[in-house]
């Protein structure tokens, strides 16, 4: 049988399913998925050299009344808001000493008007003027300590509460957070029979209470001051898992139970991890940590990311599986640090000497962009982090390394094909990278993958190996500059027998 | 916060947000809804009303005293129950 040639394209990342002679992608590693290809991931790039004195637990955004943005952080004992010119500036609370974060917990914020409201199990909810850049104080109208905050409508929602109401929420007097006097302005509190305890509230017209073991949706219901809220439960025996992982992107909610991924539309419910990424998922986190993984969707992508722990020996979080909403394909990375959130780049100084800085025109001699121009404004939404070293980062840096693998596929059916090259469909800059065959007889061996071997002038790697069964490992090198990559060409023709 | 009716008499004393007191304090009316909360109906019973706030000097004056005093009495109930359900 003459040599012919055969592609194999990376496909689906789809490593729940068996993958003999699928076009699905046996591994991938720090990309994005693309409707037909996949896209590089960008590593996290420091945004100044301040750090935070302490590990990073939990970061937020929030807008000022006349649009500038804020970043908040917080550590396990004080809460900061950062300053490009001063760095971390230290707004915790006058009065009432460090803050007590529970091991392994996150600060929730959230903004309601011109406040920033943040919580944790151990504090009395925070408040503080964003405008101002005031400290933090205590939220006025005595509300109880909670997990989670969340603003729908004119009510701030608390959820997370201590035990025994960890089956409550409550939410505040309408268009008052300042209130928290139940029977008062529509405050009140709701108690749920079932589904354990409330991990939060999520949503925007509807909205979700989602809780370990259910999910029920919530509708305000103007006029009526007997019930003020309307509770469906739309889905029992499923609920998330982690008190942060979840989230809703207009009126869809995302979250992680038990059984994997899920998405949630009204009373709408898909399994978007089942028979794709589930059971990899469980079998490749900390199960010690699933109660912390942190669910985070960028708004400026079709994503929905969830960052979480390979192992117990991760001191933080150092995975990222990402959902992508409109072609229904999953990927994921390997970026550590201590907390991720969407966050808006700042507005640019035009005294700025930074060479990395747009607009990188330190004489501001160019033509363009004009010194009113929206290049210069802040408020671009950006996957934020807190990386290992306490500094303030974004998705924006070099790409990171780059790992692609097709499905295992019998390139001579019947018997052992003989692969003398492998031509790369992708257009990382000069070729750069390397690939790898992997064979093996039976589906019962462990894959052998020769030597990574570089990718030549001509686009193809010489690859000698013979086997039954083939798969096709592509590396492209961090910091290569790429758009897409799609597969590989190998060349293939029959082999003799092993017997 | 004690709150008087139009002769100055002592009507009652509720809690009132901060947001409130500073809307009061800029001289405008307050109107303030109530009703029992879900969990305690069962034992409180369904009640709600409304009443309006407004300060004259430095005394918080309720336009309607009877409602307040239903309110008031409400809201002990609703603190007495909270302390034993």
């Amino acid at each position: 049988m003459p040599a012919r040639k055969v592609p194999v394209e990376f496909g689906e990342w789809r490593p729940d399913v068996a993958l003999l002679d699928t076009q699905f992608a046996a591994d991938v590693e720090n990309v994005f998925a693309g409707v037909n290809s996949y896209l590089p991931f960008p590593s996290l790039r420091a945004l100044s050299n301040f750090a935070l004195p302490a590990p990073a637990r939990g970061l937020f955004s929030a807008r000022t009344t006349t649009g500038e943005w804020r970043i908040y952080a917080g550590t396990a004992t004080r809460l900061y808001r950062y300053s490009s010119s001063l760095g971390w500036v230290d707004i915790s609370r006058a009065t009432g000493g460090d803050y007590h974060l529970r091991t392994d917990d996150l600060w929730m914020f959230e903004q309601s008007g011109d406040h920033i409201v943040a919580v944790n199990a151990n504090d009395p909810p925070q408040w503080a003027v964003i405008s101002t850049g005031a400290a933090f104080e205590a939220l006025p109208g005595n509300p109880p300590n909670a997990t989670n905050v969340r603003q729908m409508g004119d009510f701030l929602f608390l959820s997370g509460l201590a035990e025994p109401n960890q089956r409550q929420i409550i939410w505040s007097a309408i268009n008052d957070i300042t209130n928290w006097e139940i029977g008062l302005n529509l405050c009140d509190l709701q108690e749920f029979p079932d589904g354990g305890p409330v991990q939060g509230v999520a949503g925007a017209e509807i909205g979700y209470v989602v809780q370990e073991r259910a999910v029920r949706t919530l509708q305000f219901l103007p006029g009526d001051v007997t019930f003020i809220f309307n509770f469906s439960r739309v889905l029992h025996d499923r609920g998330s898992i982690s008190k942060y992982g979840f989230a809703s992107l207009g009126n869809v909610l995302y979250f992680v139970s038990e059984d994997g991924f899920y998405s949630l539309t009204g009373q709408q419910v898909t399994p978007i991890g089942s028979d794709k990424v589930n059971q990899w998922w469980l079998d490749n986190s900390d199960i010690s940590r699933r109660n912390v993984v942190h669910c985070i969707v960028p708004i400026n992508k079709p994503r929905v990311v969830w960052v979480y722990e390979a192992s117990s020996a991760s001191p933080r979080y150092d995975r990222q599986i990402i959902f992508d909403w409109s072609n229904g394909r999953w990927a994921r990375a390997s970026v550590e640090a201590d907390v991720f959130a969407m966050i808006a780049s700042l507005g640019i100084d035009l005294d700025t000497d930074d060479p990395s800085d747009l607009p990188n025109d330190t004489l501001l001699d160019s033509t363009s962009p004009g010194l009113d121009s929206f290049a210069y404004q802040g408020g671009r939404p950006l996957i934020g982090a807190i990386g290992p070293d306490g500094k303030l980062g974004t998705l924006t840096g070099p790409n990171m390394q780059a790992m692609m693998e097709t499905a295992e596929v019998h390139l001579a059916p019947g018997g052992r094909a003989f692969i003398s090259d492998v031509y790369v469909i992708d257009d990382a800059g000069g070729g750069a990278g390397t690939i790898a065959a992997g064979t093996r007889e039976r589906l019962g061996d462990a894959p052998v993958f020769q030597a990574n071997a570089q990718i030549e002038i001509t686009g193809s790697a010489a690859s000698y190996t013979s086997g039954r069964l083939h798969r096709f490992r592509r590396i492209i090198p961090a910091a290569t500059v790429w758009t897409h990559a799609e597969g590989v060409v190998v060349e293939a023709q029959q082999d003799g027998s092993v017997a | 916060m004690i709150i008087h009716d139009g002769d100055g008499n002592e009507v009652g004393d509720i809690v009132l947000s901060v947001k409130q007191q500073a809307v009061l304090a800029t001289g405008e009316e307050i109107v303030v809804i109530y009703n029992t909360p879900q969990t305690l109906r069962h034992v409180l019973g369904q009640k709600s009303g409304s009443f309006t706030l407004l300060k004259v000097g430095d005394k918080v004056i309720v336009r309607d005293a009877n409602v307040l005093r239903r309110y008031a009495e409400l809201q002990r109930a609703i603190k007495s129950a909270r302390g034993h359900v």
